[in-house]
């Protein structure tokens, strides 16, 4: 027969172990979610990185602001990819082996390629930031992951698309782009959309030139500018970014590159390149637009009101880049579906996020269930130099849906623009 | 093809004298204190900052761009001599592995401060209006810019070349170099005599760095970008002759140009190919320094 001293000893012991469950369940219930970002903060990257790390910045600050998520504190844990693959890998091992399974990455292709395969390994919901490469959701897919930018053909078919509607008395285009995956496949794409787009803009098709090839790192164009110039081409798609597109437009612009093309898309780096030309950017530049917060429609939009308040008073500057947007919405979907999860389970995340839809700086945004893909308005801005400070402004700005120009969900299989109809 | 080859001389031209106004503080450094400076680039890109700060980004006039580039070398120069002081001065008499690193490490305070200074965004410095348009030649684009660089690369090179040859202080700084001991006990004060050219070595990037920034988009990386032609220069050249490394800069310029207009599916792959023809051929370079092996 059982004591009445080791049935007291057996209860207080069970209340004890009880007690100490519910204290680490309701520590882990009350305890801050964590959430990695990973991006390019030195390197040639560092100029997109740091503006993208902006606004996911902002985008904490707001949501812990209106009392965090599932009643808990969000946090972030931040990284620098140094815009190179094998530091991503590194990084999202850091994160999987500190416990944090939500993190946002792959703020370009090249480091958003060696992220992608590693998501499921490491039980990871992974936020591809803004690399648009196509294999993230074609050869490289995995549920893991998620696309919070449009892909490479959207992107840059929608671009020619623009140009070409916009320039319909340009009847030449040529490319300059760098001789990788990346490049080929942008100007191919931008090349194919100004093809077929031309005939309904003015009634004729246009002629695009074969593509002009350069090195990504490139720091002379003095060459490939001297092709351009011998060109019949007036419209140009610049595929060469950062830094090198910038030493670009300054050794094209002294040979009277600005006078011959009268319109250059651009690959995207956006006010970055006006900021740093200011009154010498082309007249008739056109890039990629992740957000202008004093241009319809984001001029209207709230949530787009609301990030312009807050990168103001946050970071105390005026002008904020479009690529803080990028960030910006990359973690407002991660935010919406841990809320619509209700809970942090990366299993769960997932299946909320497959069919989710949200409100970004742009508009309303949804993914697309099968690839992950986003899906939404793509924007365009025409710009130009300025008599005023910063010496460069913002023209017009125009969108194509990505319904439109996109191609059919094929996660797992090699995309190809060829198998596609024209 | 007669248009072709027109382009490939002056652009390898303008190439050339871009990668030796770089390299012409390093292989002068190197000629002297034997430590090849891994923060050269470092320091151009410093001058670069300077002048794009002194003298914004559009320059009123060449006169003005020339000045702001001379303000660009002193300021450097200056750093230049808090450098030999702090750091280079400690490492004469030391494994030349510890200045590798030494000045590895002060590659990377010099990038860490001009971000914290300038920030991560790019800059563009535009060229000066007299300089800023194109003349056809032969069919080619040639931007009188370019023919500028090609002016300033010469002009540093004569001016380096008078000064080292033609000077009492050029044959008391190429006694040093030969034999610093035997030179002491000639009485010439070898500590000066290092430290004048540590402080001539730096105006040179800080100078290249206000000639070439209208060639570049600005950043705290600028310095890479050339910095690797100015170091291969160097070694084609033969480590520490200005006229070896003159020579060098102007082939490499040559063969990166042919190789970028007449093999552009293979950009960038002649001048490696180059560098190792050299390395195999005359691996003490084209002018060695006296005991190279």
């Amino acid at each position: 027969m059982m004591k009445r001293r080791t049935v007291l000893k057996g209860i207080a012991a069970g209340a004890g172990v009880t007690l100490g469950m519910n204290a680490t369940y309701l520590r882990a219930q009350t305890a801050p979610i964590r959430i990695g970002a990973s991006y390019a903060l030195s390197g040639v990257g560092a100029p997109v990185g740091t503006q993208m790390l902006a606004g996911t910045e902002i985008a904490i600050h707001q949501i812990n602001r209106d009392g965090g998520l599932l009643g808990r504190e969000v946090q972030l844990v931040t990284r620098d990819d140094k815009y190179n693959s094998a530091e991503s890998v590194a990084i999202a091992r850091e994160f999987a082996g500190d416990g944090i399974n939500l993190m946002l990455g792959g703020s370009q292709t090249v480091t958003a390629l060696g992220l992608a395969p590693l998501a499921p390994e490491l039980n990871m919901v992974a936020i591809i930031v803004a690399a648009a490469g196509m294999p993230v959701t074609h050869e490289l897919f995995n549920r893991n992951i998620f696309r919070t930018t449009a892909n490479n053909y959207t992107q840059y078919g929608s671009l020619g698309r623009t140009l070409i509607e916009q320039n319909p008395e340009i009847r030449t285009w040529v490319s300059l782009a760098p001789d990788g995956d990346f490049g080929r496949d942008s100007a191919l794409f931008f090349g194919r959309a100004v093809e077929k787009y031309s005939e309904a803009a003015s009634g004729e098709k246009a002629t695009v030139l074969d593509t002009i090839y350069t090195q990504a790192t490139a720091t002379d164009f003095r060459t490939q500018i001297n092709q351009l110039m011998s060109s019949q081409a007036e419209g140009l798609y610049l595929g060469i970014a950062a830094s090198a597109q910038i030493s670009f437009f300054q050794q094209a612009r002294s040979v009277g590159l600005y006078d011959k093309f009268k319109a250059i898309g651009e690959v995207g780096n956006s006010d970055i390149t006006g900021k740093a030309l200011g009154r010498n950017t082309h007249p008739n530049l056109w890039s990629i637009c992740h957000w202008l917060y004093n241009q319809e429609p984001f001029a209207s939009n709230p949530v787009s009101q609301q990030l312009y308040k807050d990168y103001v008073e946050l970071k105390g500057d005026d002008f904020p880049s479009g690529q803080v947007a990028a960030g910006h919405r990359a973690a407002i979907a991660l935010f919406e579906g841990i809320r619509k999860a209700e809970t942090t389970d990366t299993d769960e995340v997932i299946g909320a996020m497959e069919n989710l839809s949200f409100e970004s700086a742009g508009g309303p945004v949804e993914f697309r269930t099968e690839d992950h893909q986003m899906l939404g308005l793509n924007f365009y801005s025409q710009m130009g130099p300025s008599t005023e400070e910063p010496y460069f402004q913002f023209n017009k700005v125009t969108s194509v849906d990505a319904v439109e120009m996109i191609e059919p969900a094929n996660p797992g299989q090699p995309f190809d623009i060829n198998e596609l109809p024209q | 093809m007669t248009s072709q080859a027109v382009f490939v001389l002056f652009n390898g031209l303008a190439s050339g004298m871009a990668f030796f106004l770089v390299a012409a503080g390093l292989t002068w450094v190197f000629g002297i204190l034997k430590i090849l400076n891994l923060a050269h680039g470092a320091f151009f890109m410093l001058g670069a900052y300077i002048a794009f700060t002194v003298g914004g980004a559009w320059p009123a006039s060449i006169w003005s761009f020339v000045g702001v580039a001379l303000i660009a070398a002193a300021a450097v120069g200056a750093l230049g001599y808090l450098t030999d002081q702090l750091v280079l001065k400690r490492l004469r008499n030391v494994d030349y592995h510890y200045a590798l690193i030494a000045t590895f490490g002060l590659m990377l305070f010099c990038e860490g401060a001009a971000k914290f200074i300038w920030g991560t965004d790019y800059q563009a410095v535009m060229p000066p209006p007299e300089i800023d348009r194109a003349i056809v030649v032969g069919g080619s684009y040639i931007s009188l810019y370019t023919l500028f660089v090609i002016g300033a690369g010469i002009a540093v090179f004569a001016a380096l070349e008078m000064i080292m040859h033609r000077t009492w202080a050029g044959k008391i700084m190429r006694a040093v170099s030969n034999d610093p001991w035997m030179a002491g006990t000639l009485g010439i004060n070898v500590p000066m005599v290092l430290m004048v050219s540590v402080i001539a070595s730096f105006a040179l990037a800080g100078f290249a760095g206000g000639i070439l920034v209208p060639n570049q988009a600005l950043s705290p990386h600028v310095g890479a970008s050339f910095v690797l032609y100015a170091f291969m220069a160097v070694v084609i050249g033969g480590l520490g002759s200005i006229r070896g490394t003159f020579i060098a800069c102007i082939l490499l310029g040559l063969v990166e140009s042919a190789n970028a207009t007449f093999l552009s599916q293979y950009g960038g792959i002649a001048i490696y190919v180059m560098l190792a023809v050299f390395l195999v051929w005359k691996p003490t370079g084209l002018f060695p320094a006296q005991g190279a092996t």
